[in-house]
């Protein structure tokens, strides 16, 4: 099984006051896709990311997809294979930027 | 996900040379600026020795999750430098020269970095020196340096506001591309020279980011919202970088700058430019609000 890794050379940073605003928007029931609450920057590029997002770049610690999923799963409520296909999605755009690496 | 408007910056460009008359506290401006976490720090010193100051600064930043760049000639680095320069947690170095003769002893220097940290040249262009990019390109290629940074001119200060003319883009365009490039990561700022070297290729970026993704801190310690804008926001001598981001000063800024030049009205080449460089229209024009004068000699 492949395990993620972040790619050392990105900065990044969350943005407190759009996480909370994010997560009071989900505790309501509102959508909060459109809220970035993280910023990436490798290379030039800049990548912002919603909640769900951030949430999984930062569990990009050495854990397998599933693994990151499984854990997702206790703080989303989603169906399984329906997070774990835009998990997959999400990991491969972010493998694709540089932003990840897959490792053994 | 469009960045939008942010609270905080994500660089802050910080230039310490020239050394003013009344240096600014230093490690109060440092606490300042690690409060608002931002992910850049870009130091200019190109002084005739590297500074203490600077010194000082790195190790002030050193643990943090910040990357500081530096940027300084090529005569202020030597072995014992670089050693120290990668003990105090430089991520790159950038080696400044506004001449192709400037260039000469940078290979040796990249060479003595070895992988300690990035580094690439920071080429500032003028009216003087323009004809010489595709030269300075092809020694970035010739000598395995895979950065080139065209610096944004520092209009807070003396210098002359740079414009490349309609002809003049088109002869650089042209000798450009005899060369390829493509494994050289260029860093433009400004979207007329951006052109030259990526015709085919909108400038990137929503438009001016003065203030908003950036800030620029001039020796002094007034903060501006980009090295070539030079409205000032604040000084550090008596406000934090907190106060400033919050203030009313800032917040107009941005919703001035967030408005495209009037002038450009459904220009078809908008989305080429993001509506030019405001520090240039001001500092030629009068006005941020005006149009970009690098756009009215390309148009003309």
């Amino acid at each position: 099984m492949r395990r993620i890794q972040r790619n050392p050379d990105v900065l990044w940073r969350e943005e407190d006051e759009q996480r909370d605003q994010a997560r009071n928007a989900l505790e309501q029931g509102d959508d909060a896709e459109d809220i970035a609450t993280s910023l990436l920057f490798n290379n030039g590029v800049m990548l912002s990311l919603n909640i769900l997002g951030t949430e999984i770049w930062k569990l990009c610690d050495g854990r397998t997809t599933e693994e990151i999923v499984a854990e997702l799963l206790t703080c989303f409520e989603v169906e399984e294979d329906e997070l774990s296909a835009d998990v997959t999605a999400f990991l491969n755009e972010l493998a694709t930027k540089g932003f990840i690496r897959y490792g053994e | 996900m469009s960045l939008g408007e942010l609270a905080r910056p994500l660089t802050i460009y910080w230039d310490l040379t020239p050394l003013p008359a009344i240096s600014p506290d230093y490690t109060r401006i440092c606490h300042h600026i690690a409060a608002i976490k931002p992910l850049q720090l870009h130091l200019l010193d190109c002084g005739p020795a590297l500074d203490q100051t600077c010194f000082s600064i790195l190790e002030q930043m050193r643990g943090t999750p910040l990357a500081v760049v530096l940027t300084t000639v090529p005569n202020n680095i030597s072995e014992a430098s670089l050693d120290r320069l990668h003990n105090l947690g430089l991520r790159g170095l950038l080696l400044y020269a506004a001449s192709c003769a400037e260039l000469a002893g940078i290979t040796a220097i990249r060479d003595d970095v070895g992988g300690r940290f990035a580094t690439g040249i920071a080429f500032q262009v003028n009216h003087g020196n323009w004809q010489e990019l595709p030269r300075v390109v092809t020694f970035c290629l010739e000598h395995g340096i895979s950065s080139l940074t065209l610096p944004m001119q520092r209009l807070y200060g003396d210098e002359p506001a740079f414009t490349l003319a309609a002809q003049e883009q088109a002869t650089l365009t042209e000798l450009l591309a005899r060369l390829d490039y493509s494994a050289l990561r260029l860093t433009i700022h400004d979207p007329f020279l951006w052109r030259a070297f990526n015709p085919t290729t909108p400038f990137p970026g929503g438009g001016c980011q003065a203030a908003n993704t950036m800030l620029a801190i001039s020796p002094d310690g007034t903060v501006y919202p980009c090295p070539t804008l030079p409205l000032a926001l604040g000084n550090l001598h008596t406000s934090t970088l907190t106060e400033i981001l919050a203030s009313a000063a800032k917040i107009d800024m941005r919703k001035m700058l967030r408005e495209l030049p009037e002038a450009c009205g459904d220009c078809a080449e908008l989305h080429q430019c993001r509506g030019g460089c405001r520090g240039r229209s001001y500092v030629l024009q009068g006005s941020a609000c005006s149009l970009d004068p690098a756009c009215e000699r390309s148009v003309n």
